[in-house]
């Protein structure tokens, strides 16, 4: 393992004790609601008394086979296992949030619906246009998923209930933020550590995993201090542990991809001193990058109206959800989206910004909308000179030592 | 000479000349001169008298027509995807041109390993649905005609949306790609969203072209929409309860004048002649009632475009197609004094949108209207939309009686799907539908 030892991952920090504890991981009946796009707005669900969840597919595909065919998205499959597994333990969710990502994930929505009774189920429509149109059309799509967690909770989602929701998360966001500035920057940050905090702030209460992580962040900074350096000057991600590499050995690298969780991947690129020094994908950037409008201080604009606002309808819900669905439709692109320009720039950007000498571009098997950007991204790279490599894997089924080797090869060019 | 040539029927021999001399030149300027000799009018009357049936005829005659307009550089071209509201093209006087469909014809020419092998080689993987490599591989290879437009809908597929971005990169031409984003859910602002989607699109297409929107053409094209609207129903009424087709006629054949020529003359030629070509075969089979012995059968999705026996099979075994989902009539008529809106329903009442509900709603239409026996679900590689909800619709289907058959294979690529395996699950399930009448 490429992790230096003397610093403390934050699953280790967090079983040490230091900071508050999480609940109890699994899924409590009545409390969660599962969600699978980055594009689901969690302040919503929070808003509405419940914790947002995403549903990573962490359980091995079995009985889910048989509702998909083969050529299926693997993701989406694993997803199921996770609801049927649920299910099966009485422990599920209160309700599901899909997104119209794409055809797999309709498809998986209408399975769920037809399988899982009795799961109340909705389907966020998502545009894919970026236009003062779709962000029109985006606010009326959250106001129904508003109306279909009121159903749930029965509860009316009050305005101040969604503006903390909207705080809390934007911080959850801006501390997310930090930790990859860290990832980037400190030696002993590894890909592994990054990614396993990834899966928290997407499972746990967005309240609690905040202030842990900050925690977490204060330790990085002060205990990690003599191996803290910034990126400019940084000699090699194993100076301090003794394993100095030189800095042509590990040259920046970019990960393009889509949801990409598979701890035993971010592991092969720690081992092999990999360093990831951006990473576009469903769990790392798309998820908590661009926080937009809604802060504290701007509550004076909403408090002529604050007397008015009864319910989940008025003038300032309509500016929290216009700057959701700003944000949510705004933030770094999914390939769904349909200006695949605009991904390419964003590419294009972060190779200027963080000195990139090569792209890895990871796709699960199936995912038409991620393959079918490629053959564009590489017509670009060729252009730039920036080698790319291109791995298709199936979630939760990793050829280990295939991948590692590929990526050792790419490596070696660089 | 041999003697298997000396008994292939005259066309049969020309169509597969001209089928060699394309794979042979396969380039758009060679198409641009065959089209060209092709779509004048003593050949192409020639040429139309070749074919078994009246239907057969008018559907290739206008096929070719629409094709000729594509390649001729005398309109601007504009690239659609499946089902987009082709009226709005045909009201702005653009050539349509179905990159999709076309890549059936790529099946049917017999290209399609040179067009997947050069998508291939710009790394579309294997995983990806064949109509859109092969597509792809078409407009890098320069064999269909230069678009001037590209224009999709997120309607049932997303790849079709991802390689006509790709090929406006290659024409550099970015701005005059168009996505319609159609909602989820039919309803009142969703509606709206789509309607406004379509205005601004047409008043954009229209700047770009140097025309005013002229709302009369686009009153016109509605009118004719709804006149092929009105013929396809009064043939589908009748298909309800025939047993025996014309020589040669293939249901699945027709999703070019269904949804390209939406809004053409040609669209409502093609149906009113099919309507009376099948009244006359109505009254033949009212006459000699036992014709009606035959199974029927609803044909879900799309079918292999390349040579195969699966309708021999059929055709043996005295089944036929009742009916082919694709021909199903989903839309309301159009209003129109408010084209926009009126497209966007369309496209909103389609079954393939939204939940797997909607669709299943219309299979269970269908096999109630067109007195179904089984239906079988061509289970195209790399179709995700319609594989994903392949279990649903069987479990639906059972509850209802009718058996389904899956049969897995690839409408385009040939060396992707076994023949073999194909036809002897075919059968297995023509013996259970048999066995169910004993």
């Amino acid at each position: 393992m490429a992790e230096n030892s003397s610093i403390l991952t934050f699953e280790q920090f967090i079983n040490e004790g230091t900071c508050t504890a999480f609940k109890e991981r699994t899924v409590k009946k009545g409390q969660k609601i599962g969600w699978f796009c980055s594009y689901t707005p969690e302040e919503i669900i929070t808003a509405s008394g419940f914790i947002p969840y995403r549903i990573a597919g962490i359980n091995k595909t079995k009985k889910a086979e048989g509702y998909f065919p083969i050529n299926f998205c693997p993701f989406v499959k694993s997803m199921m296992e996770d609801l049927l597994e649920n299910t099966a333990k009485n422990e599920s969710f209160s309700g599901l949030i899909f997104t119209n990502s794409c055809d797999c994930m309709r498809r998986f929505y209408d399975v769920a619906r037809n399988y899982l009774s009795g799961m109340p189920a909705f389907m966020l429509d998502v545009p894919r246009n970026r236009s003062a149109l779709a962000v029109r059309q985006f606010i009326n799509n959250i106001k129904n998923m508003l109306s279909f967690l009121e159903d749930i909770s029965k509860k009316n989602i009050r305005i101040d209930l969604l503006e903390d929701a909207a705080c809390l998360h934007n911080k959850k966001r801006a501390i997310l933020s930090e930790i990859e500035s860290t990832f980037i920057s400190h030696i002993g940050f590894t890909a592994a550590n990054y990614f396993k905090i990834m899966d928290y702030a997407m499972t746990e209460e967005p309240g609690v995993f905040t202030a842990n992580l900050k925690k977490y962040l204060e330790y990085i900074k002060n205990a990690g201090k003599a191996m803290y350096c910034p990126r400019q000057s940084r000699p090699g991600r194993h100076a301090a542990a003794n394993k100095y590499i030189s800095k042509e050995n590990s040259p920046p690298v970019m990960i393009v991809g889509n949801f990409i969780q598979e701890n035993k991947l971010w592991e092969i690129f720690d081992e092999l001193d990999c360093f990831i020094a951006y990473a576009d994908t469903c769990s790392a950037v798309r998820y908590f990058k661009n926080i937009t409008g809604l802060k504290k201080d701007c509550k004076h604009l909403y408090d002529n109206y604050a007397l008015a606002e009864t319910g989940s309808t008025g003038p300032i819900t309509e500016k929290i959800l216009t700057d959701i669905a700003i944000r949510q439709l705004y933030k770094p692109q999914c390939m769904r989206m349909a200006d695949l320009s605009k991904k390419i720039e964003e590419i294009n950007k972060n190779i200027d910004k963080y000195k990139i000498k090569g792209i890895i571009f990871i796709s699960q098997k199936f995912c038409d909308n991620t393959l079918l950007f490629y053959p564009l991204l590489r017509q670009d790279l060729n252009i730039l000179k920036i080698p790319s490599l291109f791995l298709e894997i199936e979630h939760n089924n990793l050829s280990a030592g295939q991948v590692k080797t590929r990526i050792q090869a790419f490596l070696e060019i660089l | 000479m041999s003697r298997a040539y000396l008994n292939m029927g005259i066309s049969e021999k020309i169509k597969d000349d001209l089928k060699n001399k394309i794979q042979r030149n396969l380039d758009r300027a060679y198409i641009t001169r065959v089209l060209k000799i092709l779509g004048t009018r003593p050949i192409l009357s020639a040429y139309g008298s070749t074919f078994a049936s009246e239907s057969d005829k008018i559907l290739n005659i206008a096929s070719i027509k629409s094709l000729k307009n594509a390649y001729s550089g005398r309109y601007p071209v504009a690239y659609g995807s499946l089902f987009l509201p082709y009226e709005m093209i045909h009201a702005l006087g653009l050539a349509p041109f179905l990159p999709e469909v076309m890549a059936g014809f790529t099946g049917g020419l017999g290209i399609t390993d040179k067009t997947l092998k050069e998508a291939a080689s710009k790394w579309y993987t294997p995983d990806l649905c064949t109509f859109h490599r092969s597509a792809a591989g078409a407009v890098e290879l320069e064999i269909f005609p230069k678009p001037n437009f590209l224009l999709c809908a997120n309607l049932a597929c997303d790849a079709a949306q991802k390689t006509f971005y790709i090929d406006a990169v290659k024409y550099n031409i970015k701005d005059n790609y168009y996505l319609l984003e159609v909602p989820f859910t039919k309803d009142k602002t969703g509606i709206e969203y789509l309607a406004n989607q379509i205005q601004n699109i047409c008043e954009d297409i229209a700047k770009k072209t140097g025309k005013k929107l002229d709302m009369d053409k686009f009153s016109k094209t509605i009118s004719l929409s709804n006149q092929f609207r009105h013929w396809a129903i009064k043939l589908n009424s009748i298909r309800k309860k025939l047993y025996n087709y014309p020589e040669n006629f293939n249901g699945l054949n027709f999703i070019l004048p269904f949804h390209g020529l939406a809004g053409t003359e040609d669209a409502v030629k093609v149906y009113r002649s099919m309507y009376f070509e099948f009244k006359k075969l109505l009254e033949v089979q009212d006459a000699a009632p036992k014709n009606k012995s035959k199974k029927r059968l609803l044909w879900l999705h799309l079918k292999p475009y390349y040579k195969n026996r699966i309708f021999n099979v059929l055709e043996e075994n005295n089944y036929i197609l009742g009916f082919e989902e694709i021909n199903y009539v989903y839309w309301p008529e159009l209003d129109t004094a408010r084209p926009f809106e009126s497209l966007a329903v369309k496209m909103l009442s389609h079954p393939l949108n939204g939940s797997i509900d909607n669709r299943i709603c219309a299979i269970q239409n269908m096999v109630k209207d067109y007195n179904i026996d089984g239906a079988i679900l061509f289970s195209h590689w790399g179709c995700r939309h319609s594989n994903g909800g392949a279990r649903i619709i069987k479990d639906s289907l059972n509850k209802s009686g009718v058996p389904l058959l899956i049969l897995d294979g690839d409408c385009l690529n040939k060396n992707n799907s076994s023949e073999g395996q194909m036809l002897t699950r075919l059968q297995g399930f023509i013996e259970i539908i048999n066995s169910s009448y004993k």
